[in-house]
């Protein structure tokens, strides 16, 4: 809230607004933290502050509910976003949950990137949601999108549904930021954006119609914007870092999306990986996943560091396949029949 | 979104906050005028304020988005760079990528300053032929780029798409060839020497200048990424972050001028364990997430073979390859000329190249 001349409400005469000059109240904010008492309680005062105070109140519009409107709202109309790959699901707790952060932190080629875009391929297949991705580090492929989708939809039914796949390859839209100012702007025209599609239901075209089914947004990598302006004697970084938290969290939370961010490793204690955003960030995500990968193995384990109302270190295996992250099952009948399909 | 967060002077920014104007919601349809006043600013630096909230022409988020759809359609029509090795090029889908960070590692000697400039050269391939038809940048930080090397195999690779032109025996493909000659590749390598850190981040700082008056690069070649800043650092932290930063300016140079961006990096020795040790490419753990696609290059038995190790969109593979006089190729060399020593780079082709070659060498 800017400065009062500008806020346009009928109280604030010119009066009034050069009374509140006189008193050094330019903004809302010194409105809020002056003594109210000292004004005086003639009629020009009382209209102001009455005025004021409902302006305020009107605006910032926090309201209240209750625990079995909230559970109500959790098993009728919550819709867990799935990554694709069942077995990671289940450790997150059936999937990524809308109006939450998840995260996932990994060494490099461990399949950060790989599972953003099986998470992408599955909302856009099966939720028939859109999907915003954005990329930082030039990693997105719509070529292996389409692959993962293949993989997910099945071969058989996909050669009848060729038009599927251009549905799905439509539904996710690729947002290009390479520095944390852009990434902040992109973030910030998205919330409106989709304030304005929540607002006029029916929405303005196709752009409308991607903001309503907008279920899932994807940033990979967090990390690769931010570690160049973090640290160092400055903290305009830091600043820079919470502002791109505290969008986040608005976007997951105002408009029940689904958030994935990535966050890369560096070297810690002893040579061992540690995340590269580290304790200042940790608490952003409600849900981190570690992904790594062990030395000269294609088997990499995803392992549950951080969730807010599930169990912590539970760990599962994967390996990165053509179709994407596949539960690590090498002895099962169905796995060696997949193998098969993939030789074809 | 806070007006904390934009990009402005401390000054103004301070001022911005005292005036109330917090939230950049606030920020819009306000005049420099009006913001002036209100906040005690210059009205330059009220417009220059005004300016980073909305860019003049800028369309907001939605203007640079593309489907993935869209991104389909570009990726099937896009021209990779061949690396003129049948075997690399397979592994690689084609070759390498424009729009793409490519990272080359290996030990000295394994041939990473050869396939840059192998790429330098044939990223000029004739349109007609499926290339590029572009000009490359060279960024040389060790001094290892050898102009007579790079004419020597400038004239074994005009001779190799001169032939193959002819063999497909169609007069345009052979029309398409007849402006190319040794000095016309010579002169479409933008060479740079870079001494120091800072000259390399200069250097790097200007590209985008570079690209705007030669839209023919197609590849920028960093040849080594590495070398300057393995030594002159004590501030570890700081490193990271100039190198972070450096990447992505690179990764937005390679998008927006759709070049394909080379680096070629070192190995060093890792401790593992005890006693024991691995080598892994320089630059830590943190680097390895700055590039988008990473080749390692590596000895076996006396070949030469490169890995993929990380790429979004290829899967992982291994193939071998050679390093000829006439460059980077999938078979043996067949003599035609004796090998020179001093055509070579000193630190690319190691005092163990002779023995572990495994070439039939004429001297």
């Amino acid at each position: 809230m800017g400065a009062l001349s500008r806020l346009g409400l009928p109280c604030l005469t010119a009066e009034a607004v050069a009374f509140l000059d006189g008193h050094g109240i330019y903004t809302v904010e010194d409105f809020l933290a002056y003594d109210l008492y000292r004004l005086g309680d003639g009629e020009l005062q009382k209209q102001v502050i009455a005025g004021l105070l409902q302006h305020v109140a009107a605006t910032t519009n926090c309201t209240w509910t209750d625990g079995a409107t909230l559970f109500e709202r959790l098993t009728t109309s919550t819709t867990l976003v799935s990554t694709g790959c069942p077995s990671i699901d289940d450790v997150i707790g059936g999937g990524l949950r809308p109006g939450t952060i998840t995260e996932l932190v990994g060494t490099s080629a461990s399949g950060k990137t790989q599972l953003c875009l099986q998470a992408a391929a599955a909302a856009a297949l099966e939720l028939r949601a859109s999907v915003a991705f954005i990329d930082t580090s030039n990693s997105f492929s719509a070529h292996r999108l389409a692959q993962i989708v293949t993989g997910l939809h099945g071969k058989d039914k996909f050669v009848e549904h060729k038009q599927e796949l251009r549905n799905v390859a439509r539904r996710v839209l690729c947002f290009k930021a390479f520095d944390i100012y852009t990434a902040l702007r992109l973030l910030d025209d998205l919330l409106v954006h989709m304030d304005g599609a929540e607002s006029k239901r029916g929405g303005d075209g196709n752009q409308g119609d991607f903001f309503q089914k907008l279920q899932l947004l994807i940033l990979d990598s967090a990390s690769a914007i931010i570690s160049p302006v973090l640290g160092g004697a400055h903290t305009q970084g830091h600043a820079l870092m919470v502002s791109l938290s505290g969008l986040l969290r608005q976007i997951a939370l105002k408009h029940n999306i689904a958030v994935l961010v990535t966050n890369h490793t560096v070297s810690g204690e002893g040579g061992r990986p540690k995340p590269a955003l580290g304790e200042s960030w940790k608490s952003v995500p409600s849900v981190r996943l570690a992904l790594a990968r062990e030395d000269e193995s294609d088997c990499c384990t995803a392992t549950v560091t951080k969730h807010t109302i599930g169990a912590c270190g539970e760990s599962v295996p994967y390996v990165l396949s053509r179709d994407g992250l596949r539960a690590f099952e090498a002895e099962e009948p169905g796995a060696t029949q997949q193998l098969e399909w993939r030789q074809e | 979104m806070d007006t904390a967060a934009l990009p402005i002077p401390p000054s103004s920014r301070a001022k911005l906050f005292a005036a109330g104007f917090r939230r950049l919601a606030d920020l819009r349809k306000i005049s420099a005028v009006e913001l002036a006043k209100e906040s005690g600013l210059s009205q330059e630096e009220a417009l220059h304020i005004l300016r980073v909230v909305n860019p003049a022409g800028d369309n907001g988020a939605m203007a640079g988005a593309k489907s993935a759809l869209q991104i389909l359609q570009i990726e099937k029509k896009r021209r990779r760079i061949t690396t003129c090795c049948e075997t690399l090029d397979e592994i690689l889908g084609g070759g390498i990528s424009p729009q793409e960070v490519t990272e080359i590692c290996g030990v000295p000697g394994v041939g990473k300053t050869q396939l840059g400039i192998q790429l330098a050269i044939s990223v000029q391939r004739p349109e007609e032929l499926g290339g590029l038809a572009g000009e490359a940048v060279y960024i040389d930080t060790e001094g290892s780029f050898m102009v007579e090397r790079v004419l020597e195999m400038a004239d074994a690779w005009l001779a190799d798409v001169r032939r193959e032109a002819l063999s497909a025996q169609e007069p345009h493909l052979e029309a398409s060839t007849s402006g190319l000659s040794a000095e016309t590749v010579l002169s479409s390598i933008h060479y740079y020497r870079a001494y120091d850190y800072t000259e390399q981040l200069a250097v790097v700082n200007v590209l985008p200048q570079l690209l705007k008056q030669h839209p023919k690069i197609r590849l920028l070649i960093i040849d080594s990424v590495t070398f300057h800043f393995r030594q002159d650092f004590d501030d570890m932290a700081l490193r990271t972050r100039v190198l972070n930063g450096m990447s992505q300016k690179l990764m937005l140079l390679a998008e927006k001028h759709d070049v394909a961006v080379v680096l070629v990096n070192q190995v060093t020795t890792k401790v593992v364990g005890q006693n024991q040790s691995k080598l892994v490419p320089a630059l830590g753990e943190s680097w390895s997430h700055a590039c988008t696609n990473r080749v390692i290059l590596f000895w076996m038995e006396g070949q030469r073979y490169g890995h993929i190790y990380k790429s979004p969109s290829l899967r992982a593979g291994t193939a071998p390859y050679f390093v000829t006089t006439e460059g980077i190729r999938a078979t043996p060399a067949t003599n035609k000329r004796p090998w020179q020593e001093q055509s070579a780079s000193p630190s690319d082709l190691g005092s163990y190249r002779t023995e572990e070659l495994g070439l039939s060498v004429a001297t």
